[in-house]
Order: C-alpha cells, then structure tokens, then sequence
C-alpha cells in the first residue's frame, strides 16, 4: 500500500463518529449471531469468547479504514474468520506439541458445551452426540478446512459467500471442502472400523 | 479420477449434475460416499448450530466484557504511533543523506516503511489528525527519497553498511 492510498482510506471525524455509532447498531442486532458464529467457529467457549472480543476489538479500531462499499457486517466476518483460523491454527499446533508430551489425543472440543464425545455408534444415537461427534471432529482438521466446513454446513452459506468472506476465490473453495468432507467421512467410526479392518 | 473430483466439486457446492455426471455418480462408491457424507454434514450442522446458541448469560456476559474496549486508544498508544512515524523519517532522511542506494533497495525500503506505518495505526486506533501526521511522516520520507536533492546514485558506489543491513533486514521481514 502506498501513501497515496493510505490518505485516501483517512476519513474526517464525522465519519469515523457515524462508523462508530454503526457498529455499536451492528452489536445490538448481531450480537448473538457473531457469538454463535465465534462458538462453531472455535468448538470452545472461551476461546470463542476470545475470539469475537479480539476481532471486534480489532475491527473497531480499524474502522477509520473500513471500505464502506463492502457493508459493516460483511466486514467484521471477515475478520472474524481471519482472526478465527489464525488463532484454531495455533491452537491446533499448541494441542500437538502438547500431545507428544502428554503422550494423547487433543482435547475434545464438545466438552465445553456440555456434550459429550462420542467414539462409537451407539452413543451416536442421540441429536447431542451427533452435534458433539462433528465438534471433536472438526478439531482434527486443518484451520481452513474447518473454517470451510462451518461456513458451509453449519453457518449455510453459499459456495460464493464463503469465498467473498475468505478472500478466496470459489475454485479454492471448492478443493477445500472436498478435501474436508473426505476427512471427516474418514473419521466417522463405521469408516475408521473399516479402514482398520482393512489394514489388518 | 478426474470426472471423481468434478463431481464431488459440484457435490459440495450443491450443484447441479450433468447427465453424463449423473450417470458417473451412479456406478462411483467414491462419489457416493462424498455425497452421503454431505448430506449428513448438512444434517448434523443443523444440530450443532442448536447445541451452540448462546445463553442470555452468556451474551451478556461477553458483550459486557467486551464494551469497555471499544474506545479509541489511550494517549500513550498514540504517541507510540507518532514515534514510531518520526523515527522512520529520521532513519530514511539520514541514511538518504549519507549516500544513495541503488533504485530497487530505496524502493523497497519507502515501501516497507509506509506498509509498517499502515499496519500499526490500527492497532493503536489513531485519531484522525495522527492519520494525517502519519501521512506527513510518509510523505517526507518519501520526499526525501525523491527530491532530486543532487545525490546522484550511479556516481556514488560506496555504499554504508549500515543502510545495507537495514535493508537486508526488510528483505528478512524484519518488520
């Protein structure tokens, strides 16, 4: 960016006080929403929590640079979901790290919501195991896989919005989710059973 | 193989098939099992989505925490913009002055620079008369750089170490 457009992205006082009140309305209509959005994102309570007040903060100072043609919620998702796969790529590389000295699997995410971890079929029988089933086994995929399938399947958006949030193109998109969906056909128990079973 | 990765390209996405698609879709265990798992996925999100609504509580509780931030950020915060801003001008003008780099490296810094100064002011939450020092503080830089001050680059091949370093530094992403 040069210093001609860093000039063009200054607004007058004015402006900046209309933005700031916009994103105050924004919180009052949206807020549940985005709280709800950081939870799937993240599969933890506190790091949800973290999550959403790290990127709101974030995009409340940046407001002086917001591109009002993109439209305020529009924006602060996007910086959600950055914000969001940035911090589960950490954590997926702490809870690594973490396991080789603990010498075990990563903890499940679904525990913080009261659910409970379901590694066979016949806990998967209830609604509340399923939901906790797909929590644990988000964390065991790739930040951006995981972004992609939250977006996708849990958040129902569109092969086009997904990729507008991501600042990716629908192509990539596209390759990600095939990518994640494989993943996570791997991982349901009937298919881990098989695979074991095959192998041996 | 090939046909596999467009149809479970067009599966994911929701798209519709062609006939020719179809026809793979129907004799392909691959495909099939993406598209299951697809539709499970669909499923299944609808009951996470359920079993994370946040409680009132809850909103509350994070929306309070969170309020208190959103203020534009402290005095001291600012002043660290603006030295951080003046100190690269400084930087710049005196290397400048002491010889001339080669065109690509002055670039390269200038740029380096204004994309530090760009990066930090959100951070800080810069008012908008710091914007505007901030883009004086670019400008000069700049300035400096390109005023045609009589330092002609080709003429002068001893280089300081010291602004090679620094621009080695950029290059390592140092900032």
């Amino acid at each position: 960016m040069d210093g001609a457009e860093a000039t063009v992205n200054m607004v007058s006082r004015a402006q900046l006080e209309e933005r700031r009140e916009a994103f105050q309305q924004l919180l009052d209509q949206e807020f549940p929403a985005l709280l709800g959005f950081a939870k799937r994102m993240m599969g933890q309570e506190a790091d949800a929590h973290d999550l959403l007040q790290d990127a709101l903060l974030q995009a409340y100072q940046a407001l002086p640079w917001f591109r009002a043609e993109s439209g305020l919620k529009h924006w602060v998702l996007r910086i959600l979901i950055h914000e969001g796969i940035k911090k589960a790529r950490r954590r997926r590389l702490f809870s690594t790290v973490a396991s080789w000295f603990k010498g075990g699997a990563p903890a499940r995410a679904a525990a913080s919501f009261g659910l409970f971890p379901a590694d066979t079929p016949e806990q998967q029988a209830g609604d509340r195991q399923q939901a906790a089933w797909l929590l644990g086994a988000l964390d065991r995929l790739s930040a951006r896989q995981r972004a992609v399938i939250v977006l996708r399947y849990l958040e129902g958006m569109s092969i086009e919005e997904i990729a507008r949030a991501m600042g990716t193109g629908p192509g990539t998109v596209k390759t990600h989710l095939v990518r994640a969906v494989r993943a996570l056909k791997s991982l349901r128990p009937g298919d881990r059973a098989r695979q074991s079973g095959g192998a041996a | 193989m090939k046909t596999c990765d467009g149809v479970q390209r067009r599966l994911v996405a929701g798209e519709k098939l062609a006939d020719s698609e179809r026809k793979h879709l129907e004799g392909c265990e691959d495909c099939q099992s993406v598209l299951a798992e697809s539709s499970r996925l669909g499923a299944q999100g609808a009951l996470v989505r359920a079993a994370t609504q946040p409680a009132d509580a809850e909103l509350r509780q994070v929306r309070e925490s969170l309020q208190p931030r959103l203020r534009p950020a402290s005095r001291v915060l600012r002043w660290a913009l603006a030295s951080v801003a003046m100190a690269a001008g400084l930087v710049v003008g005196s290397l400048v002055l002491g010889g001339r780099p080669d065109a690509g490296l002055e670039q390269r810094v200038s740029e380096r620079l204004v994309t530090l100064l760009d990066d930090l002011a959100p951070l800080v939450g810069a008012s908008n008369d710091e914007v505007a020092q901030v883009s004086e503080a670019q400008a000069q830089a700049a300035g400096l750089l390109d005023d045609g001050t009589g330092i002609v680059d080709d003429e002068d091949e001893s280089w300081p170490d010291s602004y090679q370093l620094i621009g080695e530094a950029l290059d390592n992403s140092w900032l």
